[in-house]
């Protein structure tokens, strides 16, 4: 990074000086074409709505929208909705993320337990996993720890899948390697496979973040008083369609956030 | 008694669920101190397993394998492979000290400092700060050389150290291989299945037979007058030796066609 910052400006050739060009120009056609998109949609879901094409009782419309957010936005009630939201993803992410990585590395240990859970794992994985909901509702009651307990189930195997290949594919002359520098086990995970597999872990990340967010809405469709995916359902069954809207429109940005985070993180490491 | 190295009468059977196979039959050669020995053979006679027994990370079923006439530990040997096997997220420095990181020795300034003398002789003192993507071919596998010399081996294990680069920076890594391991005096123990490569480098060289391997013959080169490994490739006996060995692999393989 910081060589970069040293390197000096050089004089660029013509034809240099055109690619740079283009390839700038490139860029700006393709957010500006991004941003015309947007308010296509937006414009067009007005007009149709306004003149009558749509009918804004099952369609909503942006102005509608709006104000719905208004009114959310000065009752304070929408910061609640988003935080309870927010903090049940994100407290699931972290748990089935790390969970997960450590139920990886235990399985990477030892080849014997690997075997023994192998069909378990397949299974867990393969069953849907909201056919766990009224189970979960009935343990753990209706309310935040059901939801981030439905976020976990739905992250956790996924991640202790991908952590564990991305382990188990590490060169196995490097492992020798490392055997001949007289590393033992220990050695060998922390110098080499964890080190090693950080690019499939902010990989994992990354579909987490996807992943976190439906178990959470999920989990909040099965039991909850309160947040964003509860205002979807209250919505859709007494027929508000602007507030199923609003709260789907506030999920996508949140969902959309989180990940350019983690995009930024992933960035830093590739450097 | 002058020798490192001493493998007796070794034998090696690796078990598959279909059945067992016997890998290797009945070796024994001495390396002496100093000495740089290759080992050629036909592909699949397990080379590389013999190494793997020498470096203690396989035990052999029959036989024994003493280094300065002590049982072998792998500590004291140090392990070179195809690829560089560089750490991607080490600096060069980093990558260097694995071995006494390891061993918990990375601040013993006077192993430290053995390794810095090491990076400076060999031109990679400005790269220390460098990520192992940011260097040559070459250069990177001199890097390599150099982790492993940093925890002082008693011999080198090399397989087919340079199998993996391109021909021409293979003949120049090969001199500057040969030059570092001469010059810090190093015992080492080749495994190639380049046979000029072999004549090029080595004091001595062992031929194997195919599956169940066991020593054919050990012949001994004398080119050191003529140089680096280059310059060797050049001499009058190069063409011999090549004759002899590629006869003896040669044989072998017709032999083992008269069989099926």
């Amino acid at each position: 990074m910081k060589k970069r910052k040293k390197e000096v400006k050089i004089d660029f050739s013509i034809s240099h000086k055109q690619y740079l060009k283009k390839i700038k120009k490139d860029k700006i056609i393709i957010l500006t074409s991004q941003i015309l998109l947007l308010l296509a949609i937006i414009g067009l879901w007005e007009l149709f709505t306004s003149v009558g094409v749509l009918d804004p009782f099952f369609f909503s419309s942006p102005s509608r929208i709006v104000k719905t957010l208004g009114e959310f936005i000065s009752s304070g009630e929408l910061l609640t909705h988003i935080g309870i939201t927010l903090y049940e993803t994100l407290l699931g992410f972290v748990i089935a993320t790390f969970l997960g990585t450590i139920l990886a590395i235990l399985l990477w240990w030892s080849e014997k337990l690997r075997k023994i859970l192998d069909p378990y794992i397949v299974v867990l994985n393969a069953l849907p996993k909201i056919a766990l909901g009224p189970m979960i509702v009935i343990w753990f009651g209706i309310g935040t720890t059901s939801i981030v307990v439905m976020c976990i189930m739905i992250c956790l195997i996924i991640t202790t899948i991908s952590m564990l290949n991305s382990f188990l594919a590490c060169d196995k002359d490097k492992i020798q390697l490392m055997k001949s520098l007289g590393a033992n086990k220990f050695q060998i995970l922390f110098k080499l496979i964890l080190p090693n597999a950080i690019g499939d872990f902010i990989s994992v990340l990354k579909i987490n973040v996807g992943m976190s967010w439906v178990g959470t809405i999920m989990g909040e469709y099965l039991s909850s008083k309160a947040g964003l995916g509860y205002l979807i359902v209250y919505g859709g069954q007494v027929f508000k369609l602007d507030l199923v809207m609003t709260a789907t429109l506030i999920l996508c940005l949140l969902a959309g956030g989180m990940y350019f985070i983690v995009a930024r993180i992933e960035a830093r490491f590739k450097r | 008694m002058n020798d490192v190295l001493k493998v007796s009468n070794v034998n090696y059977i690796y078990h598959t669920l279909q059945n067992e196979i016997e890998a290797i039959k009945d070796i024994s050669f001495t390396i002496n101190k100093g000495e740089f020995v290759a080992i050629v053979g036909p592909s699949g006679c397990g080379k590389t397993t013999i190494l793997s027994l020498i470096a203690g990370l396989l035990k052999p079923t029959k036989g024994s394998i003493t280094l300065d006439g002590k049982n072998v530990d792998t500590s004291k040997i140090g392990y070179m492979f195809q690829k560089d096997h560089l750490f991607e997220w080490r600096t060069i420095w980093q990558n260097v000290i694995l071995g006494l990181e390891i061993k918990k020795e990375q601040k013993n300034t006077e192993k430290t400092n053995n390794v810095k003398s090491l990076l400076e002789k060999y031109g990679l003192k400005d790269f220390i700060k460098n990520k192992p993507r940011e260097l040559s071919g070459g250069m990177r596998q001199r890097v390599a050389l150099i982790r492993t010399l940093a925890t002082d081996p008693k011999i080198l294990l090399l397989d087919e150290p340079f199998s993996a680069l391109d021909y021409q920076t293979r003949l120049n890594v090969c001199d500057d291989v040969y030059k570092i391991i001469k010059n810090e005096n190093k015992t080492a123990l080749l495994v190639t299945h380049d046979i000029s490569e072999a004549i090029s480098l080595a004091d001595k060289v062992i031929i194997l037979s195919s599956r169940p391997s066991y020593v054919k013959k050990i012949i001994n080169i004398n080119l050191n007058s003529y140089g680096l490994p280059f310059k060797r490739r050049e001499a009058p006996e190069f063409r011999e030796l090549f004759d002899e060995i590629w006869r003896e692999i040669q044989y072998e393989k017709k032999e083992e066609g008269s069989k099926n």
